[in-house]
């Protein structure tokens, strides 16, 4: 981490990726699947949905990832709290974001507050009121 | 009137963290980091997400708990995340999952259920506290 960009208003280096059918396929075959909005898309589009939806924390893991590229390292991040606020469908290519809201010092060590969302590949918010804190040395 | 499930706490559920299980987590979800993709680091370090998702193997005690009452027929949407890290997990961390029903209430005739899943390495430390909010109907 650069100290310049440890300051309040600081962009980090957003992360993009694109989900794909077969991460979501992937994605469920790892963690115990009990729900069919994942893999049905019939059942998906009998609840209203277009099609089958993605894992919210599937494409969660983009904002961590963000998060760590800009800590440094894995045990520096130390919190997010986020809404899920619209389904992101296969072939949607997301976009996590974060910008720093605080800086704080806590003893030796500093802990960086974050506003962290992701969005669609037209600017629609499907994370939304996230928050992050990392640490740094 | 407040359920009577709020509180109630499932049987711990224990699992090894492997590389395997990491490299493929990390496939899934498009991983670029290599604390998270290297095979042949010394230390592998399970992405940020992937404890949190490994809470779904508690799923087959919430289906089954009567008084907690989940029909899985039903729209079930997650709608809110939390993540409290300790510290990242890595390969060879056998994880104890503590689950309870933080909270349900009710608000437009939608039941949001709050999970909390705490989990604790083999030293019985505290890895991660992950907090899911599930909105039904």
């Amino acid at each position: 981490m650069i100290k310049s960009d440890v300051r309040a208003g600081f962009e980090l280096p957003p992360v993009t990726h694109q989900v794909t059918r077969s991460n979501i396929v992937r994605y469920g075959r790892l963690v115990t699947g009990f729900n069919p909005l994942h893999d049905d898309d019939e059942f998906a589009q009998e609840l209203g949905f277009e099609k089958i939806v993605a894992h919210g924390v599937l494409h969660l893991n983009y904002i961590s990832e963000m998060l760590c590229c800009y800590a440094g390292h894995p045990n520096r991040v130390k919190k997010i709290y986020i809404d899920f606020v619209k389904a992101v469908y296969p072939g949607d290519v997301i976009t996590a974001r974060g910008v720093v809201r605080e800086v704080r010092e806590e003893g030796a060590a500093m802990r960086i507050v974050i506003d962290v969302w992701s969005e669609n590949q037209d600017g629609v918010r499907v994370i939304d009121k996230g928050t992050a804190e990392i640490e740094a040395g | 009137m407040k359920s009577k499930a709020i509180g109630k706490e499932y049987p711990p559920v224990s699992y090894e963290v492997t590389r395997e299980m990491i490299l493929a987590y990390s496939h899934a979800v498009d991983e670029t980091s290599p604390y998270f993709t290297d095979k042949e680091a010394e230390v592998l370090y399970a992405p940020h997400t992937l404890v949190g998702a490994y809470t779904l193997l508690l799923m087959p005690y919430v289906v089954a708990d009567k008084e907690l009452g989940l029909d899985i027929t039903k729209r079930i949407l997650h709608v809110h995340q939390e993540y409290e890290w300790k510290r990242t997990a890595v390969a060879g961390d056998v994880l104890t999952i503590r689950g309870r029903i933080a909270d349900i209430n009710e608000r437009d005739e939608r039941k949001f259920i709050v999970f909390e899943g705490d989990i604790v390495d083999a030293r019985g430390e505290q890895v991660v506290v992950a907090r899911s909010t599930l909105m039904v109907g």
